[in-house]
């Protein structure tokens, strides 16, 4: 607009000055007169032709000016001076007490600095609100409205990640673009990955605008901190239920003292807890101590550990004085029975009470609208569809048998066996006896479990059906059965073919991180995550992409995973970051001055391309006209 | 009332010319125009010249000359010459040839010895009136030019009732207008018909128009050059010529300080006797600079005067004919 404006108001310039001013006749009695002399005005024509010229040009050039000066001034109003970014820090660590006494906490102190901030600005500055956190995040985008700022900043919740430095810097940088001669403030107790770490370490990368840092308690006099830098538990494999747990310790600064260490069962609700073990624990001068809690049970699926001083000050940063972790649940396992009935077998299923097993005549197969997790053939092999799911073959012979028979065997027994396959794991067949039964031939990528002299009479493989596993004879033909560990071999071979236990240690996700869950094939395309369970629970919808769900929880405690159309769910743990990312303690040092320098503000162009119009006019005004017009 | 009275004075008339004035030479050629204007009506713009109770002021005065011419009649100056006047002068002793009729028979008898009775022998004197006809004196209404015509009427007047010779030239380059010598009282009217019908036109060109007037004029005597001084070549020179030719210059220049109050702003200044232009910015600084050249210009100029002994009189063409005449002519000289 200012330019058409400029090219208008130019071509007029020009035109006048074509057309020529209009000037008054006036009848003089002695031109001469008015000449200083008639050789003065001889001498002074060349000079003249180019007088109108030259003041033509300083004219469009005191337009051209004028109208820079009117950008310049329009673009300085579009992005006007005093663009704050108030950054607050909602991080774990801000949790913290400023004294142990006051229940005032870092956070309060950030929000009422920034309260006073956002109050003390001018009517013509404007701020954006940014919440520091593990993925920091604009919450009021460029307003000048001081009442949207202060009421925003009313509604920051704590979470319980950590800062994340570089993600805010990245994101100011953006903002900057938007709004030149950003300052950003941010109230932080610094205890994260400080702002003095990163630009030591980003120098080259220092962000185009002014970056201060108005700490919280800076070198608070309470540097005393203890914390369960880590918490996990397992179930023991077969163990039906029974778990330990393994923990982390720190405590600064080391020093002997006696804490206690107390794990609670949670219920399902996540409302109640029971204590389910206490130990007292003398923590030396080392700043570690790990440790494991053993042989523990009455649990379901979710713990809380929390470590609490037997004696002295209470913690001021109470939030990773209690970890969180879960169990690996106890998954029922549905067991088909196809085939002539076993009193061995049954009593074997029995035995766990994870499993539930259905029979049925070989001529009832398959059953309609039921699915399970493993079908059992004993003696006879019907056809099966493809996807049926695993499968366990003993002494079935027959052509949907997934594996040749070979001879005949009469007394025979295990000669080898594999050993690192987990179902001998508590199942020695050294000295078992088979009346009658017959060899296996195994297909290329079938492995063979057991041999008797060099005949396969154990093998495992794939097919298009699903996995299997196939015996040479029927348990019943031989004194496995008649073995107390016949349940045991059972147990290892549904866990090969289903997995019954996970033996592994189960660590909860860390607040604010991106964690995935598989929840496997059948898992719908959405699944909410309710949490955390207790007070304030909300619910989150992450999608579902290849059975895999990525998902990230910025405050900790437990959540549920579930979706309307689908049967399964599941429980997962969050804790705050785990100590050793960031330290608890405020920097006892200014961050401000190792702070990257602040970035000049852009001058004020618009002045100073008017004093130069101004400059040209009286220039313009003295050599040429002597007046403001053509 | 005498700015309104300058206008009616020199307001132009159509068909107007001085070629019926009887003794006017027409160096242009364009004589014989037809008469439009009555001769009453010439006779009351004559009049508007002088008017009659001014013209009584008038006649107690008499022209100073600094020196006595030596050629023309005898008239009723005093002349250094010593010869049939009748005012006695002295008594020199005879010499062979002295007319016998000088002799003073009283102190032949007295002393016994001749003696010759000498008187002072009276001239008359030839008064010029040059007057500036270019247009620049026509400008503002011709304000300039009245007035130069109603001061060369009043010296006229003066000079033909003192018995002097009164000739009137009308300056321009390029033609000569001129009403010969006059003499006597009843030249009066004549003289103030030839200055009414004088028109002022063309530009200025005071070394040649003077020129002309130099070779014309044999009888030298005094000139009173009546200017408003716009000559590109200033009026040194002009006085220079008629001092070198043996007459006896005045000046009167007229002044009008309305010819600096311009308009400020952009203007294009016409020249009123060449139709040149210029366009150009008026500004308060510009005319105070021009009204300082112009008083240096006269304050030269009335140097030179005075260093060569000529009368020189700026008259501001806002004061009235009674003070220009019988105040400042008087008290400068020209005039007794």
């Amino acid at each position: 607009m200012i330019l058409w404006v400029f090219w208008l108001s130019a071509f007029g310039l020009v035109g006048l000055y074509l057309l020529r001013a209009r000037r008054r006749r006036l009848v003089v009695p002695f031109l001469a007169l008015f000449m200083g002399g008639a050789g003065a005005a001889r001498a002074a024509t060349q000079a003249r032709r180019l007088r109108r010229p030259f003041s033509l040009l300083l004219q469009l050039a005191i337009l051209a000016l004028v109208a820079a000066s009117l950008v310049s001034l329009l673009r300085r109003e579009a992005h006007p001076e005093g663009t704050y970014a108030f950054v607050l820090d909602a991080s774990a660590t801000m949790k913290s007490r400023l004294e142990t006494e006051s229940p005032r906490t870092r956070f309060d102190d950030a929000v009422e600095r920034l309260r006073r901030r956002i109050r003390a600005m001018g009517e013509s500055e404007s701020a954006l609100l940014v919440e520091l956190s593990e993925r920091p995040r604009v919450l009021v985008p460029k307003t000048s409205d001081r009442e949207a700022l202060l009421q925003a900043l009313e509604e920051v919740e704590l979470v319980d990640a950590a800062p994340n430095w570089q993600a805010l810097v990245e994101l100011l940088r953006i903002e900057s673009h938007e709004a030149r001669g950003l300052r950003a403030i941010v109230a932080t107790d610094g205890s994260g990955q400080p702002a003095a770490d990163w630009s030591s370490s980003h120098r080259d990368e220092l962000p185009p605008f002014r970056l201060e840092i108005e700490e919280i308690a800076p070198g608070a006099s309470s540097e005393a901190n203890l914390a369960i830098r880590a918490f996990a538990a397992r179930r023991y494999p077969n163990g039906n239920g029974d778990f330990e747990v393994a923990y982390e310790i720190t405590h600064t600064p080391p020093r002997e003292e006696l804490v206690r260490l107390t794990l609670y069962r949670v219920d399902v609700d996540g409302k109640k807890r029971m204590p389910l073990n206490v130990e007292q624990l003398r923590l030396d001068a080392e700043p570690t101590y790990r440790g494991v809690l053993e042989d523990l049970s009455g649990a379901f699926d979710a713990l809380e550990l929390e470590i609490e001083r037997e004696s002295g000050p209470l913690d001021l940063y109470r939030s990773d004085d209690i970890r969180r972790a879960t169990l690996p649940p106890l998954k029922p396992v549905r067991v088909l029975l196809v085939g002539s009935q076993d009193l061995f077998l049954r009593a074997a299923l029995l035995a766990d009470p994870r499993i539930e097993f259905h029979e049925i005549d070989g001529s009832a197969y398959p059953p309609r609208d039921q699915a399970f997790d493993l079908t059992i053939f004993q003696g006879i092999a019907p056809e099966r569809s493809a996807n049926a799911g695993p499968a366990l073959y003993l002494g079935a012979d027959g052509p949907h048998v997934p594996i040749s028979r070979g001879r005949e065997l009469k007394l025979f027994g295990f000669d080898e066996w594999d050993t690192e396959s987990k179902i001998f794991r508590h199942f020695d067949p050294y000295d078992a006896e088979v009346l009658r039964g017959f060899s296996l031939e195994p297909q290329a990528g079938d492995r063979v479990l057991g041999r008797s002299g060099r005949f396969p009479i154990f093998v495992s493989g794939q097919r298009a059906e699903g996995a299997f596993l196939a015996l040479g004879f029927r348990p019943d033909a031989s004194d496995i059965v008649l073995r107390p560990a016949f349940p045991l071999f059972l147990r290892g071979i549904l866990d090969e073919l289903v997995g019954l236990a996970r033996a592994d240690w189960l660590e909860a996700r860390v607040a604010g991180t991106l964690a995935q869950l598989e929840l496997g094939a059948n898992a719908p395309e959405l699944v909410k995550f309710e949490g955390p369970l207790g007070e304030g629970t909300r619910e989150r919808t992450f999608p579902v992409v290849g059975g895999v769900v990525s998902y990230s929880l910025e405050r900790a405690g437990f959540y549920r995973v579930h979706a309307a159309s689908w049967e399964g769910s599941a429980l997962i743990a969050v804790n705050v970051s785990p100590a050793r990312a960031f330290s608890s303690v405020p920097k006892d040092e200014r961050v401000l001055s190792r702070a990257p320098p602040p970035v000049a503000p852009p001058p004020r162009t618009w002045i100073v391309l008017l004093a130069l119009a101004f400059v040209l006019s009286l220039f313009e005004f003295f050599g040429f006209h002597k007046r403001w017009t053509v | 009332m005498l700015w309104f009275h300058y206008r009616r004075v020199c307001k132009p008339v159509k068909g107007h010319s001085a070629a019926n004035v009887s003794g006017v030479d027409r160096a242009s050629g364009r004589g014989g125009r037809k008469v439009h204007r009555s001769e009453r009506e010439a006779e009351r713009s004559a009049a508007d010249l002088l008017e009659p109770s001014f013209q009584r002021k008038l006649e107690s005065l008499a022209l100073l000359s600094r020196r006595a011419q030596s050629q023309g009649r005898l008239g009723e100056r005093r002349s250094r010459k010593r010869g049939g006047g009748l005012e006695f002068v002295d008594h020199r002793p005879y010499v062979s040839g002295d007319d016998v009729r000088a002799l003073d028979f009283h102190a032949l008898r007295r002393h016994g010895r001749l003696f010759i009775r000498e008187f002072e022998e009276q001239e008359d004197l030839s008064l010029y009136l040059a007057l500036d006809c270019s247009a620049s004196m026509a400008t503002r209404g011709g304000v300039k030019f009245a007035l130069a015509k109603q001061i060369a009427a009043a010296l006229g007047y003066i000079g033909l009732t003192g018995l002097e010779r009164v000739g009137v030239h009308a300056l321009r380059p390029d033609e000569f207008e001129r009403l010969a010598p006059l003499r006597g009282r009843n030249q009066v009217f004549r003289l103030l018909r030839f200055l009414s019908a004088l028109e002022a036109r063309g530009g200025t060109d005071l070394i040649r128009s003077l020129g002309s007037f130099v070779r014309r004029e044999k009888r030298r005597g005094v000139v009173v050059l009546i200017t408003d001084g716009y000559d590109a070549m200033g009026l040194e020179a002009s006085l220079r010529l008629l001092l070198a030719s043996g007459f006896e210059p005045r000046l009167i220049e007229l002044v009008d300080d309305a010819d600096l109050s311009l308009t400020r702003g952009e203007v294009l200044l016409v020249d009123a006797e060449t139709g040149e232009e210029r366009s150009l910015t008026i500004t308060d600084e510009k005319v105070r600079e021009w009204g300082q050249l112009v008083a240096a210009r006269r304050t030269r100029l009335v140097r030179l005067a005075r260093s060569r002994g000529i009368p020189a009189f700026p008259v501001d063409v806002s004061w009235s004919l009674d003070t220009i005449v019988l105040t400042l002519l008087r008290r400068g000289g020209l005039v007794t």
